[in-house]
């Protein structure tokens, strides 16, 4: 009898810590976690007539779903994030949008609110020169004019633009 | 017969008495293990239910302002402007070549009951000239219907406001020093829409969404620094210099559709400022008020077009009920 009854402890004992263990994995599996489509990476490299571009913004429009962004390097180089950091684009055909402006502003740039209320009753605020300057033709930055479009596919793509 | 039972118990009690003491280590760890299972399984279903609440919250403070929007259609025949701006040659908004307006936050202050305050603001000096006694007033003015309660990273800014008017985003009218510029939507720069213009249908047209992501001249802690950011005061209203239109400033008043839902834009440059995305810190979307009143939680993974078209008052476009 005493013999089975500790038997009987020591295996209620080992069940818990497996149950214990077994509680996070349960959660991870059977938690509702949000469900979102299958992305692959994509990254590459923006170049305008040979010369890499410095600023701006790569966008890729599946043809449906949600769209990713990828911002320009000084470099030029880029990589697309659809929900979180770098994860890619959707799998699918998409219309590719690049965009890349330069502000060149003079006058004195306010680093607070606060700072931006005093200048501004001051005056001081819009007193310089603004302003903007396109570094690719614009027609890029357009659905209809881009005229870029990539497929996305399972792994790892790498796409280059060349701009002209 | 009580006596026999009684002696039964004794002497039960008196055997276990003599064999164990108290409980083994083992029995105690089973004890443990399976209250941890327990509470493991009921804590996230109370931080769900909690977060459920905040979310409730938050749609209530959404048809709140529809409601305030609605009244305000009843009494100036349209939808208040994003923002007003007088950016010509004579403009009293502008000093020097900058040019200030009052946000539609302000204007609709008198529907939900704020009269009191709205009669503080002073509607001529613009919001960047009030006296100091006005900003003081509303500096310090913590507005619960311009507050999201799931957003804590800013629970200190009194004066956050986590909601914004909806500019379009599917057509820009170009990009100026501050980013994109869109006026397809229902609110922008000195809009005044009427229902009559919203021929997509008020019911699937978008008025007002929630939008949680850093604003480059905001409020708190690194602001305008390189990689970084604030909330919003909630009386902040648009900027543009003397006439150039295209130069508006609208990261603090107004959000596009052209990103995505929650779209990760941790640091963002001075002339994207007009570009932060809608988003929210309740998990896998965020609320939306559309021009008719009513409030929708939007899945993060909405079609961009889908989306970009709900943000336009005129686009054409029809939408089916139940795609959203």
């Amino acid at each position: 009898m005493k013999g089975f009854l500790v038997f009987r402890t020591r295996s209620y004992g080992l069940v818990g810590i497996f149950l214990l263990l077994l509680c996070p994995w349960l959660l991870v599996t059977f938690g509702c976690g949000p469900s979102r489509p299958e992305v692959a990476k994509v990254k590459g490299k923006v170049t305008f007539r040979g010369a890499p571009v410095t600023v701006g913004q790569v966008i890729f429009w599946p043809e449906t779903g949600r769209s990713a962004q990828g911002k320009i390097n000084p470099d030029g180089t880029y990589s697309l994030t659809t929900f979180d950091a770098d994860d890619g684009a959707v799998l699918g055909k998409h219309t590719v949008t690049i965009e890349a402006i330069k502000v060149h502003e003079s006058g004195p740039k306010p680093t607070s609110l606060e700072e931006e209320i005093r200048m501004g009753r001051e005056g001081k605020l819009g007193s310089g020169q603004v302003a903007v300057q396109q570094l690719i033709p614009p027609k890029y930055a357009n659905r209809q004019t881009s005229g870029l479009s990539k497929e996305v596919v399972r792994g790892e793509n790498t796409f280059n633009f060349d701009l002209q | 017969m009580f006596g026999r039972d009684f002696e039964l118990i004794r002497f039960s009690y008196h055997r276990e008495d003599s064999r164990t003491r108290g409980f083994t280590l083992v029995e105690l760890l089973v004890v443990i293990a399976i209250i941890g299972i327990l509470i493991a399984l009921l804590l996230p279903a109370v931080q769900a239910a909690r977060e459920a609440a905040r979310r409730m919250q938050c749609t209530n403070n959404l048809k709140q302002l529809g409601t305030a929007l609605h009244n305000y259609h009843l009494n100036h025949q349209c939808f208040p402007a994003g923002t007003m701006i007088e950016y010509d040659l004579m403009s009293t908004s502008c000093i020097g070549g900058d040019c200030r307006g009052t946000g539609m936050y302000v204007t609709i202050l008198p529907f939900f009951e704020e009269v009191s305050l709205e009669d503080v603001y002073v509607y001529d000096l613009k919001w960047l000239q009030q006296p100091d006694e006005v900003w003081e007033r509303l500096e310090n003015t913590r507005l619960h219907i311009y507050i999201c309660p799931s957003q804590t990273q800013w629970s200190d800014v009194i004066q956050r406001r986590d909601y914004f008017g909806i500019t379009g985003g599917k057509t820009t009218l170009g990009q100026g020093w501050r980013g994109h510029i869109f006026e397809d939507g229902v609110m922008y720069m000195n809009s005044f829409t009427k229902i009559r213009d919203i021929t997509d249908g008020t019911a699937s047209t978008l008025a007002m969404g929630e939008s949680v992501h850093p604003t480059k001249w905001g409020d708190g802690e690194k602001i305008s620094a390189e990689c970084g950011g604030g909330a919003c005061a909630w009386w902040l209203g648009g900027a543009t210099l003397r006439l150039r239109p295209l130069m508006f400033s609208s990261g603090r008043i107004l959000r596009s559709t052209m990103h995505p839902i929650n779209s990760s834009m941790f640091c963002h440059a001075d002339n994207e400022d007009n570009d932060v995305p809608c988003g929210s810190k309740h998990p896998g979307g965020a609320n939306f008020l559309f021009c008719d009143g009513h409030v929708t939680f939007l899945d993060e993974s909405i079609d961009w077009r889908l989306y970009q078209e709900l943000s336009t008052r005129a686009g054409g476009e029809i939408i089916e009920a139940g795609l959203y």
